[in-house]
């Protein structure tokens, strides 16, 4: 954790569609998703970054202590690292990556709270 | 009366037929009015009506009820874990307690994505995660209008350049809500820790002296987002407002969310009549003219009249340049007869157009016209 994980910019925002972390679209694609990078291989791949983020997201939530936040806990990043996140992302992962995720044992859960 | 008879109902609820009977008699006979002993025969008349039923299995079910009832099988649990209870073994008690609960706290290496459950009880798990008394305090302060989320990324900047201090901040999350203007809410255990992290904060120099104090049951309506945008969906009808196709109707072809954009059906804007190519005067010029919005489209014109040349170049595996007059290349698609136009959300106005859509086929149809003739062309050169 330092100072790489929090956007550099307020514009060009992204979240992460598994995750929801936010960075700048060039922070994806210089160092990845710091959660999900094993599997979503975003570094270096500006295509994954397109794919896997989103630039529809609504709030933000700076985590500094996940562990034993209740918001991290409701909203089911408690176990990631600290970060800005988004309290709700729009779109949806692509049905290839939702595969790959399922492969590995994980489900993938959309991170869109929102109510319309 | 009437709560006599309601009282019956519950009876017949709750007893076999034979039970009842046995009941009632001494419930009628040691009752106060007589009047009520008519009406049970009454009832019972009913009764008779409904052993028919009862024939055709409508009624009595207590023959497939029977079997272990909850008592038996709770008495069979007891004594299984009396035997363990007993057993002063505490490893042999420590595998028992594993094996009864131990499976349902499996940690996984993927475990960190969250909660492995099945996504239809999703609502259920959610439920399980209310704040409970152990749990941190939100509190609401003030902030400089605007700057709420640029406040967050600060306060998160902040904390990391604390984190390895002799006083790191002890507040656990700051959040921004989108909607809510001139405040943001931040989490930490007691407020004394709030007030300490945003010391200094000029964004936050209002709300220095005082923070509202989030009651617990609101707690779970601060991170509810509500989206007033309403959902454009495949084949609804728009308007552009703004952009080179401003005030034409389109038809939107899919949404992509994750890109806040979408992709629209419409008519190109091409001007057939303005000569092009060898046509093409100096007074004309170069560059995009002036479109006018696509109105009266609805007579077939002659795309080649002016000039307009097909290139062979651009064709391409989904669609087919028609240059014109080396302005702007159209895509058009000459299954969908379509420009397809990447939009940004905002830029519409979502209506659907109802009346519009005749309107729609009928300048579809003259396209479809202008389109065969194109593919005539196409076939000669």
């Amino acid at each position: 954790m330092s100072m790489e994980t929090i956007p550099k910019d307020l514009r060009g925002l992204r979240a992460c569609l598994v995750c929801s972390l936010i960075k700048t679209f060039d922070q994806f694609e210089y160092d990845g998703c710091d959660n999900c990078d094993e599997f979503l291989r975003m570094k270096n791949n500006r295509d994954n970054v397109y794919d896997c983020t989103s630039s529809n997201f609504d709030g933000m939530i700076a985590v500094m202590s996940p562990q034993d936040s209740w918001v991290c806990k409701w909203q089911r990043i408690n176990r990631f690292t600290k970060g800005v996140y988004a309290i709700s992302v729009s779109g949806r992962l692509p049905a290839g990556v939702v595969r790959e995720m399922k492969s590995r044992g994980i489900v993938y859960r959309p991170r869109d709270t929102s109510q319309k | 009366m009437d709560l006599r008879e309601e009282y019956y109902e519950e009876d017949k609820e709750e007893y076999g037929r034979s039970q009842r009977k046995k009941k009632k008699k001494p419930r009628f006979g040691g009752g106060f009015i007589i009047d009520e002993a008519e009406v049970d025969d009454e009832v019972e008349e009913e009764e008779e009506w409904e052993e028919g039923a009862e024939e055709l299995g409508i009624v009595g079910n207590e023959i497939e009820e029977r079997g272990l009832t909850a008592r038996d099988i709770e008495m069979h649990y007891r004594g299984n874990t009396d035997s363990v209870w007993n057993s002063e073994k505490g490893n042999e008690f420590e595998e028992y307690l594993r094996k009864k609960y131990g499976d349902k706290c499996i940690t996984g290496t993927s475990d960190h994505l969250g909660d492995r459950r099945v996504q239809s009880s999703d609502y259920i798990t959610q439920q399980t995660l209310l704040p409970g008394v152990k749990d941190p305090n939100l509190w609401m302060v003030k902030c400089r209008v605007g700057e709420e989320k640029a406040t967050v990324v600060y306060m998160m900047r902040k904390y990391i350049a604390y984190q390895f201090s002799s006083q790191p901040l002890k507040i656990k999350s700051v959040i921004a809500v989108e909607g809510v203007k001139g405040y943001i809410y931040v989490e930490a255990y007691k407020q004394p820790h709030v007030k300490e992290a945003i010391l200094n904060v000029t964004n936050l120099k209002m709300g220095q002296w005082k923070q509202q104090l989030v009651p617990f049951k609101e707690m779970t309506d601060v991170l509810r987002v509500v989206k007033q945008q309403d959902g454009l969906k495949e084949k609804q009808w728009v308007r552009l407002r703004r952009g080179m196709y401003k005030d034409d109707i389109a038809q939107v072809d899919y949404v992509e969310l994750a890109q806040n954009q979408v992709h629209l059906k419409l008519l190109p804007r091409i001007d057939y009549t303005r000569p092009r190519g060898a046509l093409r005067s100096s007074k004309s010029g170069r560059g995009l003219s002036v479109l006018q919005p696509n109105v009266s489209s609805t007579t077939p014109v002659d795309i080649f009249s002016g000039g307009t040349r097909v290139r062979r170049d651009l064709l391409c595996e989904s669609g087919t340049g028609i240059e014109t007059g080396s302005t702007s290349i159209f895509k058009v698609r000459l299954l969908l007869l379509v420009v397809v136009a990447v939009v940004c959300t905002a830029d519409l106005s979502a209506h659907v157009y109802h009346a519009t859509e005749e309107q729609w086929t009928k300048r579809l149809a003259s396209l479809l016209i202008i389109i065969s003739i194109f593919v005539f062309h196409l076939c000669l050169s």
